[in-house]
């Protein structure tokens, strides 16, 4: 919350910070795939942490030259793969990001956009974070 | 049962997969849908859980080629969608789907819905099954519908087919048919004399024989009580007499004793006509004439056979 100042003071967008309800990591979802790790024998959270930040990485990578080559229906894809990934692994604010650049329309302000995708990216740093945090405690 | 995950998602399938080998089911995955549709074809997946957006063949596009593919076994289909589209479920629902999931797919949730995809793949099963063991009775109800119950020969029934598709052949590929027409004679005193019992039992002797006697080709059928037909194939006049001539002896041989009879004997009486290309009759028009042979044989003294003798059209 330490950057509310600093976001409410620009005018040009709305204020934005990471809403409170949206948790980075949902740890009931990674909860359960914790237990279903277990029952399965493996490490199915480790595996799919890497995995999800790898193909995460790319994704994000995918929006920003969707954005500089003016790739409406790329981006949108890539951001509704990136959802449903992030859903699945319990990243829901990260998830929220996506759904909200995937509703992005054509004429959209590109400035909202750029915004956006700088979201996503932020966004998947706080995750990265959060599952580093996860599996050295775990 | 054996499930198809389709999804692009490699997050997402491993996460399915984990789920279905925690649940015991044996998984298959697809990265998409072209490679979705290859998997239904080859792995005959009980149950398919399919992503609604996919390169190459959308969820909803799937579900439809699954549903029209007409295969004998039946494939129950869950679409995951995202939360809030219940649009998405109503439209995939309606193209074929019978059930969906929303994302993130859940062991617990997967696990429930599960349990109505086997109990409607087992229905569905079962279906099948029966359809087939109908369509075997069927097929032998056709068999038993032209089978003459007592003799075992072909009845009235398969006669008239038969019939149909002698007259196109004699039409159209100009072959020649005779057509014998048999009686067993004075049987109403043989059965009053010896009883219904023996009756039956005289007439599945005379219809043996007389099939002994026939050669391959010929068709023998039960055409009445005590009457038989038999068609012979490319026999001209005195070939088929020859032929019935021999059925004629072979039931008077079987010596079956018939004290209403002139010689002791159970026999037969036989009218011949020909069925000729040239001339070009009905084949109700050679029965009569049969049949009137069949008359002359009987006024004649009955045990022989006797032929039309109307003039050959050339």
């Amino acid at each position: 919350m330490a950057n509310c100042a600093l976001t409410l003071s620009d005018e040009r967008e709305p204020p934005r910070w990471r809403d409170a309800v949206e948790p980075i990591l949902d740890l009931e979802i990674i909860g359960r795939l914790e237990r279903l790790g277990e029952a399965v024998g493996g490490n199915l959270v480790s595996d799919l942490s890497a995995l999800f930040l790898t193909d995460a990485a790319k994704l994000v990578a995918e929006l920003s030259e969707a954005l500089v080559r003016h790739d409406h229906a790329t981006l949108c894809r890539a951001a509704h793969t990136l959802r449903g990934s992030s859903a699945n692994f319990g990243a829901t604010g990260l998830g929220r990001v996506c759904e909200r650049l995937e509703a992005v329309g054509v004429n959209d302000d590109p400035a909202n956009v750029v915004a956006l995708v700088g979201e996503v990216g932020s966004e998947l740093d706080l995750v990265r974070a959060a599952l580093d945090t996860w599996l050295s405690t775990v | 049962m054996r499930v198809l995950v389709a999804d692009d998602d490699e997050t997402s399938r491993l996460i399915a997969q984990a789920a279905l080998h925690d649940l015991g089911h044996e998984c298959l995955t697809a990265s998409d849908g072209a490679e979705a549709w290859e998997a239904v074809l080859s792995g005959h997946p009980d149950v398919v859980i399919s992503d609604w957006i996919m390169p190459g063949l959308t969820g909803l596009e799937l579900c439809q080629r699954i549903r029209n593919r007409n295969a004998g076994d039946y494939t129950y289909l869950i679409l995951l969608t995202s939360q809030e589209s219940v649009a998405q479920a109503h439209e995939g629902m309606s193209a074929g789907a019978d059930d969906y999931l929303i994302k993130p797919l859940d062991r617990d949730d997967l696990e429930v819905r599960l349990i109505a995809a086997a109990r409607v793949t087992y229905l569905h099963s079962q279906l099948a099954r029966q359809r087939g063991e109908l369509e075997d009775l069927n097929l032998e109800l056709i068999t038993v519908a032209r089978r003459d119950s007592l003799t075992g020969l072909s009845n009235r029934r398969a006669l008239d087919e038969e019939f149909e598709k002698l007259e196109a052949r004699v039409t159209r590929y100009g072959h020649r048919y005779s057509i014998a027409l048999m009686d067993i004679d004075h049987f109403k005193s043989f059965n009053d004399l010896y009883g219904h019992q023996a009756g039956d039992q005289a007439l599945r002797e005379v219809a043996a024989r007389l099939a002994a006697a026939t050669r391959k080709g010929d068709s023998l059928y039960r055409y009445g009580g005590e009457e038989f037909l038999c068609v012979l194939p490319e026999r001209a006049r005195p070939g088929g007499s020859v032929a019935v001539e021999r059925m004629r002896a072979g039931v008077e041989q079987l010596a079956i004793c018939h004290r209403g009879n002139a010689n002791g004997v159970l026999t037969i009486s036989a009218g011949l006509s020909t069925l000729d290309p040239g001339a070009s009759r009905p084949v109700d028009e050679v029965l009569r004439e049969a049949d009137q042979a069949l008359y002359r044989a009987k006024q004649l003294g009955r045990n022989r056979v006797e032929q039309m003798t109307v003039a050959v059209v050339p």
